[in-house]
């Protein structure tokens, strides 16, 4: 008797407890609040966009909440968005895992007068407001060409490996790269270029036939994030470091081991928390009617460009990870 | 006082842990009770719940469907090659519903005619659909479909959606399937007990063979309204429909060894996880304690459910 007397008086003082807790009305401040949905949670890439994106939505007065799928499944996505819309949140900040597929609710999001924005990857032009680029295809697929030139003194073979071949965006940077190469490096000689799909296994195994396939190649392009550190491996594993050079986009964890053992110079990309500080920033310039100018300086981000006839916003240049730098950055 | 031993009271329990937390998601959220809220919370849930209706009667015959979300897959990918040929609207439909049928009659061939395990041989067929789904699609996505297909997710009858009506009327239907026809019948005895099924002379074949065409029938007609709802057509794009619709059939209290089945008691439970879901949206709970807290809900009423029954699985 004592002893169901006891648990019972527990039982009531625990829910004393959490009853405040979960029951505080939560404030409808659709008025201010600004939702950044990525592609998926979890991963450290958007974990950084994050970050910068609610120090900045604190410094400016908004109200930050950031949610997602957690798979990289767009209809998954759209079903996340469709149920933030019921919140009407002020501005709607979108890394669109499917341009097509998350078209029609960013629609239904703009009929129903929430300004979208798109950041890190667009949805069809006409289902958002503007579009937070990182960096533009021009500028980034130079400039990996020009850090791979530098490597080789501008002359000698090299291969590219990319994601899939049909991926449009990595075939936009591709172009880029070869034309500053036809441009700049005429005596750079490209003798392949071939999918790894994305994947560390099936890029390894390119890397690898190409290296015997081409004996007096001298240096490699990763035009995919899983490339550059399977290349890398491939060229460790062939006892050729430090004598085929490696450029390319991938992640400072992908990367990290590479630097830090010199097998890889420096690798490209961009910071994504800075993505994230420019996507909050321009949603608080929506709510304040601003329309973003060309060459304005963001704190914290620098001068970015704007193409009013397109609605895209770019952030600006690329980013190289060196042993100097690597160690601040963590996605 | 003993409960009787066929009562099942599970989606009364889940009903009162939905009414619960609605009442308290409504107190803490003002946009919780809304009908825009409800309007667009109905579109997936009646996505969910076709397959899900399907995946009832697989259950119920003793079976399990792995492939469900790879043939809406199949479907919306043939649906995106319709809409390449500029196919008009039927013909699209027609075409999206033909293909979920086709890969439904696949698995009841070998499931019911030629007696191979359900899980095994929807396995492999889960794996091929997807291949065939992938390689047609290129792993890419279609776009630029017609209006008149798209028309589906804006069309609403006093406010609720089409999709969603449809959904319930095709509920009805397959409440009237278990009830009033043979089949149904059939499909509870396979369910409860295959051989003495075939020993008293049933069509064991022919009835699993239906139990599957209907479920690849459903899932074809699911690919229809996620292409319309997402304007676009992916290899990928039923993935987590298939989890999601078993755990909403055992959630509603079918037992997953089958020869059992309730149309209401699915609908609980698909009706569950997707309010639950869209609550903790509202309420500001991170992505991965969503998941945790909706696998709690799944948990716990399988627990009462089976402590009502008054039975355990260890006792039968």
């Amino acid at each position: 008797m004592r002893r169901r007397r006891r648990t019972r008086l527990a039982s009531f003082t625990l829910a004393a407890l959490v009853l405040p807790a979960g029951c505080s009305r939560l404030p409808r401040n659709s008025k201010t609040l600004f939702v950044m949905v990525p592609k998926l949670v979890g991963i450290p890439y958007f974990n950084s966009a994050r970050d910068g994106a609610l120090e900045e939505a604190g410094r400016l007065g908004l109200h930050f909440f950031y949610t997602g799928p957690t798979a990289a499944d767009a209809s998954l996505q759209v079903d996340v968005i469709a149920g933030l819309l019921a919140r009407h949140p002020a501005i709607l900040a979108v890394s669109c895992d499917d341009a097509n597929a998350l078209a029609p609710v960013l629609r239904r999001a703009r009929r129903y007068g929430i300004p979208v924005l798109t950041w890190d990857a667009d949805a069809q032009p006409d289902a958002r407001d503007w579009f937070v680029s990182q960096v533009e295809d021009e500028t980034l697929g130079r400039h990996v060409m020009d850090v791979l030139a530098d490597q080789l003194g501008g002359r000698g073979q090299y291969a590219i490996i990319t994601g899939s071949l049909t991926a449009s965006n990595l075939n936009a940077w591709l172009y880029w790269m070869k034309k500053e190469q036809e441009e700049k490096y005429p005596e750079m000689e490209l003798v392949a270029v071939v999918p790894g799909n994305d994947d560390q296994q099936q890029s390894f195994v390119q890397a690898q036939s190409l290296l015997q396939a081409y004996p007096s190649l001298r240096g490699f392009i990763g035009n995919s994030s899983a490339a550059p550190p399977a290349i890398a491996r491939a060229i460790e594993q062939a006892g050729l470091s430090g004598q085929i050079a490696i450029a390319g986009l991938s992640t400072p964890n992908l990367m990290r081991h590479y630097i830090e053992n010199k097998t890889v110079k420096m690798i490209t990309l961009w910071d994504p928390g800075k993505l994230g500080r420019l996507t909050a920033a321009v949603g608080a310039m929506m709510l304040r009617q601003e329309t973003p100018r060309d060459g304005m300086d963001v704190p914290g981000v620098g001068q970015i460009r704007v193409f009013p006839e397109t609605h895209k916003i770019v952030m600006g240049s690329p980013l190289d990870f060196t042993r100097e730098n690597i160690g601040q950055y963590r996605f | 006082m003993k409960l009787r031993q066929s009562d099942n009271l599970q989606p009364v329990v889940v009903t009162l842990l939905v009414l619960f937390f609605c009442v308290y998601a409504g107190y803490r959220s003002g946009d919780f009770w809304s009908a825009l809220n409800w309007q667009l919370l109905a579109q997936p849930l009646a996505e969910a719940g076709f397959v899900s209706l399907g995946m009832m009667f697989v259950i119920a015959s003793g079976g399990i469907d792995l492939s469900a979300g790879a043939i809406v897959g199949v479907a919306a990918v043939t649906a995106g090659v319709g809409a390449h040929h500029k196919l008009p609207v039927p013909a699209i439909e027609v075409a999206a519903l033909i293909a979920g049928l086709l890969c439904g009659a696949f698995n009841g061939l070998l499931i019911g005619v030629l007696r191979l395990s359900s899980i095994l041989v929807t396995l492999g067929s889960m794996i091929l659909f997807s291949g065939i789904a992938l390689a047609i699609s290129d792993g890419d996505s279609f776009a630029g479909f017609p209006g008149g297909l798209l028309w589906w997710n804006d069309a609403a009858f006093f406010g609720v959606p089409l999709g969603f009506l449809l959904f319930l009327a095709i509920a009805v239907v397959a409440a009237a399937l278990l009830r009033y026809t043979l089949w149904g019948h059939y499909v509870i005895a396979v369910g409860s007990n295959r051989v003495a099924a075939r020993y008293s002379g049933y069509p064991v074949a022919l009835t699993l063979f239906g139990v599957y065409v209907l479920q690849g029938l459903l899932c074809g007609l699911t690919g229809i309204l996620l292409v319309a709802r997402l304007a676009s057509a992916r290899a990928d794009m039923g993935q987590g429909l298939m989890l999601m619709a078993i755990a909403a059939v055992v959630l509603g209290g079918a037992p997953i060894v089958g020869g059992s089945a309730s149309v209401i008691a699915t609908l609980v439970g698909v009706s569950a996880f997707y309010i639950v879901q869209n609550g903790l949206l509202l309420l500001d709970v991170p992505p991965f304690v969503q998941h945790a807290l909706t696998s709690v809900l799944l948990l716990v009423s399988v627990a009462t459910g089976n402590l009502l029954r008054g039975k355990r699985e260890d006792q039968r």
